[in-house]
């Protein structure tokens, strides 16, 4: 798996067969010699920490779920959003991204921003052929409150060959599909909710308790 | 009258309720102050505009507050009355709160409508229950007339207390709440700015148009009455006949100024959005009788009445159009046929004259409608005149093809309609045509027979509408360098 320089990302840009997009870049110094800067999207999703104790990803549908655990926040571009020590919350990328099937990305956080404290992505991997913008999980590590502007280029993808290509890559029934903001967590659907968090209930199929 | 018993001052029903009424406005009209100040400081909007009919609101409440013990006892009910139109007017703001509105298109959306309204326009966009599209104000100008008419109350201190906002017109723009994502009927809105334009138009030109055609209106609608007495006694018939014409033309007159402004409505929209805005009426207008008469109708004209004038502004631009799309490219064919020929179809909707005959029923639509086609073309292009110069060609789909062709390509690719060009060669879309290309798409999938047109597909296009038409605006408003320059 080989890392993409700045002409291979540039050609992918341009490339009218199997496209890489990036849209829209508003500044030719986004693309770094091995990397792209993104830009902060303006749509915040906060969690209503008052509303409950605690918080199971399995245990309820997902869009009920969603409506009482977060709350979305737009700030528009010329505004900022204050990320205060130790919350996290979800972010997006400015930017639409869609990925060729033979491309795999990864989400970093630019080093400027780092230092300040803020971390911008755990689940870092971009699939090929996936086509959204990238939810961005923000935290702030630091001790002081940071002012996010929306806009602003606070993550960088780096692209790697994903070969052999992929015929049907990211089709389907995706859990996240053309998102243009970000997306609050559907760990519901994964089958290991009811695999394993009801698991020794031997009226649910999943794991037998073992008899 | 009573006397009172301490012998002071003698009661009276009037002084009595006089007392009540002063005392219950003071909390009212600081009620409704704070509430203003609250929304303006603590709601998030999309753009500063319901701020500042929140502040409006709020220095004209606190104003009429401060004066209200001098305020003549017989003034109370009138003050109460514009304390009631401001505490109604708080809810366009307080709706317009981003969680309620397509929060991606507002910024875009106002500046495009200023940009045609005139530089001195905003305007709030929230939603309503009702499905429907409207507009209401203008805010600043009637509050001024009102505030005029409260002479205890110095006019200079509320101009000081709203400083420049007295330079604004303020409109209020609703689109119905169950379909706030739905940005390709948002179109509409095309229209709404139309009746800005209209009224003005009308304003000046309606009263001299209307003196120089109500003697004939009069002549005639008295010849109908005659023609058709009514059961009534001879020597009233006189009297009754003058009533009935005086009546009718009244309502004649409402009839053409009210037809006239929304089919002026409609032609800007034609002239905004181009073929868009047909389509949006085709739509919007499915769920409505077509043929109906506007004395059913609230004085709208009949939906079949409308869509042919739109189809009319807008049919040289399809023709041509279809002589582009018969050419070699297949792409070009394939993308955007389908949405030429369903906006063709309007032909054969309009080649039924039931909606003339439903007009022609009765007298005082026939007079009404009749006034209107000798007035329409004129009318019309004076509107359309008074469009800023960089807006003033209308908006021509033939000599947008090859984008609109592009746009959709990245529609069906998923990808949003953002921006044209190959990288990095690449410009922001116009607003406009981001919403042709949707309806393009749309008409593309939803004619071809692929299983397309439930919720999910409505949605995900929405999303990628929504997503570009705020991609494009910060494209436009926030690139510090077109790629050009960057290179240089």
């Amino acid at each position: 798996m080989s890392t993409l320089t700045k002409s291979k990302i540039e050609e992918r840009l341009k490339d009218k067969e199997r496209p890489l997009v990036i849209s829209p870049i508003l500044d030719l110094k986004q693309i770094g010699d091995v990397s792209v800067d993104l830009r902060l999207g303006n749509q915040f999703i906060v969690f209503r920490m008052h509303r409950f104790g605690e918080f199971s990803p399995y245990d309820q549908p997902g869009s009920k779920l969603g409506g009482l655990q977060e709350r979305q926040v737009i700030r528009y571009y010329g505004e900022h959003f204050v990320l205060h020590p130790g919350v996290l919350v979800l972010g997006s990328t400015f930017e639409y991204i869609g990925m060729p099937n033979d491309l795999e990305g990864q989400i970093e956080g630019r080093s400027s921003w780092a230092r300040l404290g803020l971390q911008i992505a755990t689940a870092s991997s971009v699939e090929p052929g996936f086509g959204g913008v990238l939810t961005l999980e923000l935290s702030n590590v630091g001790t002081i409150p940071l002012k996010l502007h929306p806009g602003v280029r606070v993550a960088q993808l780096v692209l790697h060959d994903a070969l052999p290509q992929m015929a049907k890559a990211y089709k389907g029934k995706r859990k996240y599909l053309c998102p243009v903001g970000p997306q609050f967590s559907r760990a519901h659907l994964d089958d290991d909710g009811k695999r394993f968090s009801l698991a020794l209930d031997p009226s649910v199929d999943g794991i037998a308790a073992d008899d | 009258m009573t006397h009172s018993p301490s012998g002071g001052p003698a009661w009276t029903e009037d002084s009595w309720r006089s007392k009540i009424l002063q005392r219950e406005l003071v909390i009212q009209v600081e009620s409704v102050a704070r509430l203003a100040d609250d929304l303006q400081d603590n709601a998030d909007f999309a753009t500063d505009t319901p701020s500042i009919l929140c502040k409006l609101i709020g220095c004209t409440a606190s104003l009429i507050a401060k004066y209200l013990p001098q305020t003549p006892p017989h003034k109370l009910r009138d003050v109460n009355e514009l304390c009631n139109t401001l505490s109604a007017h708080l809810r366009y703001a307080e709706r317009s709160v981003i969680g309620l509105t397509p929060w991606s298109m507002i910024q875009p959306a106002e500046i495009f409508m200023t940009a045609r309204a005139g530089a001195n326009c905003r305007f709030i966009i929230r939603p309503k229950w009702g499905f429907n599209y409207a507009i209401f104000g203008e805010f600043v100008g009637n509050y001024h007339a009102m505030i005029k008419n409260l002479e205890w109350i110095p006019t200079k201190e509320w101009l000081d207390e709203i400083d420049d906002t007295i330079n604004l017109e303020i409109y209020a723009v609703s689109f119905p709440r169950i379909g706030r994502l739905n940005c390709l009927y948002h179109v509409n809105w095309g229209h709404e700015v139309g009746h800005i334009l209209a009224r003005r138009w009308l304003k000046s030109n309606f009263p001299p148009l209307w003196r120089e055609k109500q003697t004939k209106i009069a002549k005639a609608l008295t010849e109908h009455v005659k023609a058709n007495p009514p059961p009534v006694t001879s020597d009233i018939l006189d009297d009754f006949i003058k009533q009935t014409v005086f009546d009718s033309l009244k309502t004649t007159m409402s009839l053409f100024r009210h037809g006239l402004e929304e089919l002026l409505c409609d032609a800007v929209a034609v002239h905004l959005f181009g073929p868009a805005a047909l389509a949006a009426a085709c739509e919007f207008s499915a769920r409505y009788y077509p043929d109906i008469n506007p004395l059913g109708q609230s004085e709208y004209p009949p939906w079949r009445y409308r869509l042919r004038h739109m189809l009319d502004a807008c049919e040289n631009d399809l023709e041509r159009c279809e002589e582009a799309l018969d050419g070699d490219k297949k792409s070009l064919a394939d993308r955007l046929t389908p949405y030429v020929t369903w906006l063709r179809d309007t032909n054969r909707f309009v080649e039924s004259d039931d909606d003339q005959q439903a007009v022609d029923r009765h007298i005082l639509t026939k007079l009404a409608y009749d006034l209107i086609e000798t007035v329409w073309a004129d009318a019309r292009d004076d509107v359309l005149r008074s469009l800023p110069e960089d807006v003033s060609a209308p908006y021509q789909l033939c000599d947008r093809l090859d984008t609109i062709e592009e746009l959709v390509g990245k529609l069906d690719a998923n990808i949003p309609p953002n921006e044209v060009g190959s990288w990095p060669e690449t410009q922001p879309s116009l607003f406009e045509d981001i919403l042709n290309a949707g309806w393009a798409f749309k008409m593309k999938v939803a004619t071809s027979g692929e299983d397309w047109g439930k919720s999910d597909d409505h949605a995900r296009l929405y999303r990628l509408l929504l997503k570009s038409l705020e991609a494009s605006f910060v494209h436009e408003h926030f690139n510090a360098k077109s790629p050009e320059k960057q290179r240089q």
